[in-house]
């Protein structure tokens, strides 16, 4: 009750000082609160110097202007020091980029960093020269990577080389023929006789798919390397190849195999999913003929690779059975030149 | 220089009138507080002109209720607009009463500095040295009337110390710098019925030490012996 009481007071109180109601005789007692709130309010006729007033605002005149200056300052330093960071990033990064490798993240932006110097390269002497210098520099890079044994970078660097290597000899090849072309023909000849060397030196320690992915580079590089582009098979029972089978002629448990393709040599060894098949009756130039024993069929997918004794290696995947009476399933019978002239089967590469 | 503020005339103590209206100034002329105080923020020279227009009697005003002394208060306004100078951009005051409660906030720990410097309780001079106070009142003319003024000015103005921290600023808002209630409310984050009642608490005291009647001389006594 004396807690409303007291509220009503203070609410009243508050309506008079508002001048929200007027005093009535009821209000007697809050009369002295009022006249010292008067006193107080008393003060609304307190103002400051005029001279004060002029001094102080002309003293916070000076101090802005200062401030502004300290501001400028400050903003002149923060643009200055950013530009001093994004230069020293900017030569940082440089630096880090012309060192990149492939297989670095920084790789790719060593590639457009490369696009836009060539882009704004107009005289194609000039354009094939720095090409040329960015094949250079990849098969450096190829050959820090072969000596490392880094075969995780090995397909990037590999890839890169050649993709540099194809665009210097593409710019090179639109120059003007003439002295300065045959001067870079020579530099190109000079790179791909040292990329030849450094990979056929590389192939012996290298894994399947980096040796599949070298010779490759090595065909496109002019060199003869395997390449599969058929393979069928048949069962030896169905073929005629008495003289060719040798021991075995008409052994239905026996299949024959005959690959198909280019750039085979004699003593090359072929593969079936990755196992050496021991009985090989013949390898020309674009032919082989292996028999597998005590096999009637083969998968599909099964995977037939050939590798040369210098290490170059092909593979194929699309194994098909022949049919030896409609498709003229191999013979065996060899041709002038020893290769082997039968067809058969579906399966074509590149 | 600037366009400077003036000193406008008084009006009748016994109303309890706006801010603006006390200050004689239609405010804004063109633009809103919030825009006016925004360009402040970025420190141009117009827009902070006009703050400092309008809350330099206020800010004064609350020195002298705190210190009561001309040269002292005038000092304490210097640092606060100072301050309020360099402190402007970062404020998150958006409006005029959160602007006013955050310079009001930095008056009043000028104030507390100051009386921390001086390690002692704030000191009211009855009869102020200074010899321009007679510029800080209104009431210029008869010596008598000026000198009267003063004493009772001091007086009540020392009387605010007996006061709580709440209290005092109750009394600051409302009735030196003519906020209403619920815009007191609003700047002490409290509610309007609390500041009803520190508002009367506050006054219960300061008119028993005040009390009509009473001589100077035993008034002096009972808050503090001066």
């Amino acid at each position: 009750m004396e807690v409303d009481e007291a509220n009503e007071r203070a609410n009243r109180l508050d309506a008079l000082l508002s001048e929200h109601v007027s005093p009535s005789a009821d209000d007697e007692m809050l009369m002295p609160l009022l006249r010292t709130a008067a006193a107080f309010r008393q003060s609304g006729n307190i103002y400051p110097r005029s001279e004060f007033v002029r001094d102080l605002w002309g003293k916070l005149e000076r101090q802005d202007a200062a401030m502004a200056i300290r501001r400028r300052l400050l903003r002149a330093s923060a643009i200055a020091a950013a530009i001093l960071l994004l230069v020293g990033v900017g030569f940082t990064l440089t630096a880090a980029v012309s060192q990149a490798g492939p297989g670095s993240p920084l790789y790719g932006l060593r590639k457009w960093e490369q696009g836009v110097a060539i882009g704004f390269t107009f005289d194609q002497r000039s354009r094939a020269q720095q090409r040329i210098g960015y094949a250079q520099d990849s098969l450096a890079a190829l050959e820090t990577v072969i000596k490392q044994n880094d075969y995780t970078t090995y397909p990037a660097a590999l890839s890169s080389f050649w993709d540099n290597f194809a665009a210097a000899q593409s710019e090179v090849s639109k120059v003007s023929a003439g002295s300065e072309r045959d001067a870079l023909t020579a530099q190109i000849e000079s790179l791909r006789t040292r990329a030849t060397g450094d990979l056929y030196g590389a192939l012996t320690g290298m894994r399947w798919s980096e040796r599949l992915a070298t010779t490759k580079v090595l065909g496109k590089l002019g060199n003869s390397v395997p390449h599969i582009q058929r393979v069928t098979y048949a069962h030896a029972a169905d073929v005629p190849l008495a003289g060719t089978l040798g021991s075995t002629p008409g052994n239905s448990d026996d299949l024959l195999i005959q690959i198909h393709g280019e750039g085979f040599v004699a003593g090359a060894v072929v593969y079936i999913n990755g196992r050496p098949v021991s009985d090989v009756r013949r390898v020309s130039r674009n032919d082989i003929q292996v028999v597998l024993h005590g096999v009637t069929t083969l998968a599909p997918g099964t995977i037939v690779g050939v590798t040369n004794p210098d290490g170059t290696a092909d593979e194929f995947r699309s194994v098909s059975r022949g049919n030896a009476s409609s498709q003229g399933m191999p013979t065996a019978t060899p041709n002038s030149h020893g290769d082997h002239n039968g067809d058969s089967g579906t399966g074509t590469h590149g | 220089m600037g366009d400077l503020p003036q000193r406008h005339e008084a009006t009748s103590p016994n109303r309890f009138v706006s801010y603006a209206e006390r200050m004689g100034t239609t405010w804004p002329p063109a633009a809103s507080f919030p825009e006016v105080l925004k360009r402040a923020k970025a420190h141009k020279r117009p827009e902070i002109g006009m703050l400092y227009r309008r809350f330099l009697p206020a800010v004064y005003r609350y020195m002298m209720a705190r210190v009561a002394d001309v040269a002292t208060a005038e000092d304490l306004t210097s640092e606060t607009f100072v301050a309020m100078l360099r402190g402007i951009s970062s404020t998150r005051a958006e409006d005029e009463l959160g602007f006013a409660a955050w310079l009001l906030g930095i008056a009043r720990n000028q104030v507390l500095m100051h009386f921390r410097r001086v390690k002692v309780r704030p000191e009211v001079e009855l009869l102020p040295q200074h010899e321009d106070l007679s510029q800080s009142v209104a009431e210029e003319g008869d010596p008598l009337l000026v000198l009267m003024a003063r004493e009772a000015w001091t007086e009540t103005a020392s009387a605010l110390d007996t006061l709580s921290e709440d209290q005092r600023t109750v009394i600051l808002y409302r009735c030196v710098l003519g906020y209403s209630t619920d815009e007191v409310a609003s700047m002490m984050a409290k509610r309007p019925g609390n500041i009803r009642v520190l508002q009367f608490r506050a006054l219960s005291t300061l008119t028993q030490l005040l009390g009509e009647g009473t001589p100077q001389s035993e008034r002096r006594r009972r808050y503090g012996g001066r």
